[in-house]
């Protein structure tokens, strides 16, 4: 068999040998984890630096997380090494979503990283569950939060809350994070950012990012985490490895294997191009 | 154990719905039609009591939202009337008759929120995006300084041995020559890379906020039809190009990354949380 005939077999794959090969380059890191270096970059730390300056037990961080389980692997890592940073320095904690298919991973998310570091609700963290309206909401809550949420996820009211006392508007919330795998982002960045000047920064999932660099890049966002590399990277600085930077030994070797396929399948398309143009030319 | 059962049950939909990548069954045929009738039941019950109980039907009937009296008897009860009525008249497309009506409401709906979106959106996506591309070209604190230098090092190499082996045909028939061409056009990138660092740490030049400006007139300038692409407008398009190939190199990479990322959860949830073969 000549090289030719080769790569001819290589084009005719069937594509399921291809997502053989995923599956296993996926899977094998698992078993055998890589341990590869995660290097972190600046929207990432940017991100790190307005959490780690945020004052402990004062005005809240307020995070609103918005997505469904459709984007969970990506974004959920994201909130929780985000959360455990804030918890892990006392920073209390508002979540809210905008997704209506958020409230439960939210909730999931919030909990899981409170009962981490015993945290207390009322006095640590609250959690104002789901309002309908993107913008409506968002724009409401510069005006006053109480507008939008009377009461908390579990029907106390806000005025009841002791974390909550004196917290008005967005004047008293030095940041808003929001995780989201839809246009929420952009929202935050249209209703929160431009009227009422508010810092935010956001987690958005791997497609998504690049779409949001000309934000950073303009200083609306003041920070940026894409997709699971992203967790990956927060989780480094918080020197708290979990889901994230689990996936990011299986998300190389993929990536190096898709290197290679598009190597392999350009190389064999061009040879086998010129044999054809070879053979009808006579 | 439910907690067992529900797992495993979610192990199989996920399996069953991997399986169409060897080829369409009726496992995945049930998993899909699972999903859908699930989440249009799931989105129909969240929607009725975050969106129609408490805007429309609480206020309307219930007199009460929270700590304030709306309902009938306060006489702001027309203030979820009118807009759920409304919401109503939308679904008069239904009924070929009177369909026109669904056009008021559709009409104040996009009329309500072009209103409040304009601004907002003019303001975040072109003024604000105007503004940050009137870069300084010199004498700034560049984080991206030296991935970006070495970035333009590789093209001046790339253009470097293009213009030796392709155009010059240095070393056609001889590679030893052909070889020699190549190694001096990468001398010359790295030369360009050690020189450009040199530039930028002395804040000569920020070549990140060239290259940018450079690639946002280069991008507008390929989309520009007015004029024939040719001489310098050509030229500038060319450029424009390479950025844009550059952009949807970038934005395939991601998604890659994104669609990784969700097989990566589900081998997550089948390995660690159903079978616990992993920490």
């Amino acid at each position: 068999m000549d090289g030719r005939s080769l790569f001819d077999k290589i084009l005719k794959i069937d594509r399921r040998w291809i997502f053989l090969l995923v599956g296993i380059a996926v899977v094998i890191p698992f078993f055998l984890p890589l341990g590869l270096p995660v290097v972190v970059t600046p929207p990432v730390q940017s991100l790190f630096d307005e959490v780690d300056r945020l004052p402990p037990n004062s005005q809240p961080l307020l995070m609103s997380i918005d997505y469904a389980p459709a984007t969970l692997p990506e974004l959920e890592p994201m909130s929780l090494a985000i959360l455990r940073h804030a918890f892990e320095r006392d920073v209390n904690v508002a979540v809210m979503t905008l997704h209506p298919a958020g409230y439960g991973l939210a909730e999931r998310a919030l909990l899981q990283a409170a009962e981490e570091y015993g945290m207390v609700y009322g006095e640590d963290y609250v959690f104002l569950g789901f309002q309908p309206g993107v913008s409506a909401v968002i724009l409401s809550l510069g005006v006053n939060i109480r507008n939008v949420f009377p009461e908390d996820a579990y029907g106390t009211s806000l005025s009841q809350i002791p974390m909550m006392e004196g917290i008005r508007n967005f004047d008293d919330v030095p940041l808003a994070v929001t995780l989201a795998g839809w246009s929420a982002a952009e929202a935050w960045i249209y209703y929160a950012v431009e009227p009422y000047g508010q810092r935010v920064a956001a987690g958005v999932t791997a497609v998504m990012a690049t779409d949001y660099y000309p934000y950073l890049g303009a200083g609306q966002l003041v920070g940026l985490l894409g997709g699971m590399r992203g967790a990956a990277e927060y989780e480094a600085l918080i020197e708290h490895p979990d889901q994230g930077w689990r996936g990011m030994d299986s998300q190389s070797i993929i990536h190096m294997l898709i290197i290679l396929l598009i190597v392999v399948g350009n190389v064999a398309y061009f040879v086998t191009g010129r044999k054809k143009k070879l053979v009808s030319q006579g | 154990m439910a907690e067992l059962f529900w797992t495993t049950v979610g192990a199989i939909l996920t399996l069953s719905i991997y399986s169409f990548l060897y080829k369409d069954n009726p496992f995945y045929k049930f998993a899909e039609h699972l999903v859908v009738g699930v989440s249009a039941g799931y989105y129909l019950v969240i929607y009725y009591w975050n969106y129609i109980d408490p805007n429309v039907a609480t206020p309307i009937f219930l007199l009460r939202v929270g700590d304030e009296s709306i309902g009938f008897m306060s006489g702001q009860w027309w203030m979820a009337f009118i807009p759920g009525l409304l919401g109503i008249l939308l679904y008069a497309r239904f009924f070929p008759k009177i369909a026109w009506v669904g056009r008021w409401p559709l009409g104040i709906y996009v009329g309500g929120y072009a209103g409040l979106g304009i601004s907002p959106v003019m303001q975040a996506r072109v003024i604000r995006q105007l503004g940050a591309n009137g870069l300084p070209l010199a004498g700034v604190d560049d984080p991206m300084a030296g991935m970006t230098n070495f970035a333009l090092g590789i093209v001046i190499f790339a253009v470097t041995t293009y213009l030796f082996v392709v155009k010059r045909s240095i070393g056609a028939g001889n590679k030893i020559a052909r070889v020699g061409a190549i190694v001096l056009a990468a001398v010359i990138g790295y030369a360009g890379y050690v020189v450009l660092t040199l530039l930028s740490n002395a804040g000569v030049v920020s070549m990140t906020n060239i290259l940018l400006v450079i690639g946002l007139l280069g991008t507008l300038s390929y989309f520009f039809f007015s004029m024939r692409h040719r001489g310098i407008l050509g030229g500038l398009a060319r450029i424009g190009i390479i950025f844009l190939m550059v952009g949807f190199g970038a934005s395939f990479g991601y998604t890659v990354m994104s669609r990784i990322s969700l097989l990566i959860g589900r081998v997550g949830f089948l390995l660690h949380d159903w079978l616990h073969l992993v920490d």
